[in-house]
């Protein structure tokens, strides 16, 4: 099989991930923050360990302040739900995933928030900045973004919006889901205050691992509620992160492959990303060569996209184009990538696309192979 | 002989955190639970050796919120 859907999750994951989640089972099996034998402590010292890593990874002081989440999308509500306490505006992208559209819908429905969505310009960050300083209302509390579009790829100028942010006195998230292991993200430099991945993509943990890493933690409320192993005598959560939105067991085996899968990417990002940049402008540009192939996202350089290539073969569908790919061995994913705000914005709302996305073990010759795939599948 | 003392937290990540601080810092400290001694809703704790005040000082400026410290017996 030619793997290229790393946008949805990485496959495979590398040896040390692997590893380290076999050990996690072998040797960090007890509960981490619930007992006082040494297996429970030394577990909860890999767990810490984990925060430390994610602490230094994104520039960020204070390791309790990066939380545990199943996945991204948790982090996101978990953002969204607690800022939506001050109630006010909220300013999100044209390229937003439903993760952060669809929280944000729903508290509008309920009259809790109201929030603008900012139009992008591909390539153009002054306008795309200008596009949302337009939208900034007095009672404006957060500015989220993504780092780039799960779609098209495209990066958004995140630094600059950062840096407005902070001068506008709004708060700033960034949902990291595309750019976290492929690209350097400092949340100090940046003006990010909270900060949204997935351990799972470009991570390269294990699914069901996400984290919510942030400066400002006394803004954050719990979105679940239950047992953290402190306070226990109370009924109120604890007031501190991480327990205070740590309810219930966490993740062990996917914690421990996940600090595996930020050691192997730390300090290699940017190495990483444009190694996978070449084979996406590589597949880009053969794919824009072949009659019949239809490319809805723009030549993915590294400093303004995100290593993926939509497209449909002639008539056929995002979905149809995908399924005829599988069938010659291709894992691509078609559809709308639960991003109904970006495909509005292309016009692809009908027919949706193909995307393939480019990770970490994709090499020139398994490029090369899907190219031609997709030239046979263009001609029948 | 030095006196131990017991540093009484609210959780397991203060505790792990504070007892990396002192392990850097050259004391002697691990972590334990006992509800019995910690009743803070716990029950973890930083058992260390040294110069309270020293100890106390770097807990603090580590952003650990000690809830009590008692002299370990």
């Amino acid at each position: 099989m030619l793997y290229f859907d790393h946008a949805a999750t990485s496959f495979p994951k590398p040896i040390a991930v692997r590893n380290a989640v076999n050990e996690s089972l072998l040797y960090y099996g007890a509960n981490p923050g619930r007992s006082g034998h040494e297996l429970s402590i030394e577990t909860a010292k890999k767990v810490f360990e984990t925060r430390e890593k994610a602490a230094e990874l994104f520039g960020v002081s204070e390791p309790g302040n990066a939380v545990f989440t199943s996945n991204c999308t948790e982090a996101i509500n978990l953002v969204l739900m607690s800022i939506a306490k001050q109630k006010g505006h909220f300013i999100i992208s044209d390229l937003e995933h439903n993760s952060v559209l669809r929280p944000l819908f729903e508290l509008k429905n309920r009259g809790i928030i109201d929030f603008s969505v900012a139009e992008t310009f591909a390539g153009e960050p002054e306008k795309t900045l200008r596009s949302f300083e337009k939208l900034i209302r007095k009672d404006t509390k957060l500015i989220m973004v993504t780092g780039a579009s799960n779609v098209f790829g495209t990066k958004l100028p995140v630094a600059m919006l950062g840096k407005s942010a902070c001068e506008h006195e709004v708060l700033f998230a960034v949902d990291g889901a595309q750019i976290a292991g492929n690209e350097k993200i400092d949340m100090a430099k940046e003006n990010i205050d909270f900060l949204c991945v997935p351990g799972h993509k470009g991570l390269l943990g294990p699914m069901g691992t996400g984290m919510m890493i942030t400066k400002r933690p006394e803004l954050i409320e719990p979105i679940i509620f239950g047992g953290t192993g402190n306070f226990s005598l109370f009924p109120i959560q604890p007031p501190e992160l991480p327990e205070r939105t740590e309810s219930g067991t966490l993740n062990v085996p996917g914690i421990c492959g996940l600090l595996a899968g930020m050691e192997a990417v730390e300090g290699k990002e940017e190495k990483i990303g444009r190694k996978e940049s070449k084979l996406a402008n590589f597949i880009f540009d053969e794919l824009s060569k072949i009659e019949g192939v239809k490319l809805f996202s723009k030549k993915p350089e590294y400093e303004n996209s995100a290593p993926i290539v939509s497209f449909v073969i002639g008539d056929l569908s995002g979905e149809e184009t995908a399924r005829i790919l599988s069938e010659k061995g291709v894992a691509a994913r078609g559809g709308f990538h639960c991003s109904a705000l970006a495909h509005l914005k292309a016009g692809t709302e009908k027919r949706g696309l193909c995307r393939v996305s480019i990770g970490w073990p994709n090499s020139f010759g398994e490029a090369d192979k899907l190219v031609k795939i997709v030239a046979e599948a263009a001609k029948n | 002989m030095m006196k131990e003392y017991y540093f009484l937290l609210s959780s397991v990540t203060s505790a792990v955190k504070g007892e990396k601080i002192l392990l850097k810092n050259g004391f002697r400290a691990h972590v334990l639970k006992d509800g019995s001694v910690n009743p803070y809703g716990c029950g973890y704790m930083i058992r260390a050796s040294g110069e309270k005040e020293k100890m106390t000082e770097l807990l603090k400026k580590g952003g650990i919120r000690i809830n009590e410290i008692r002299e370990a017996k």
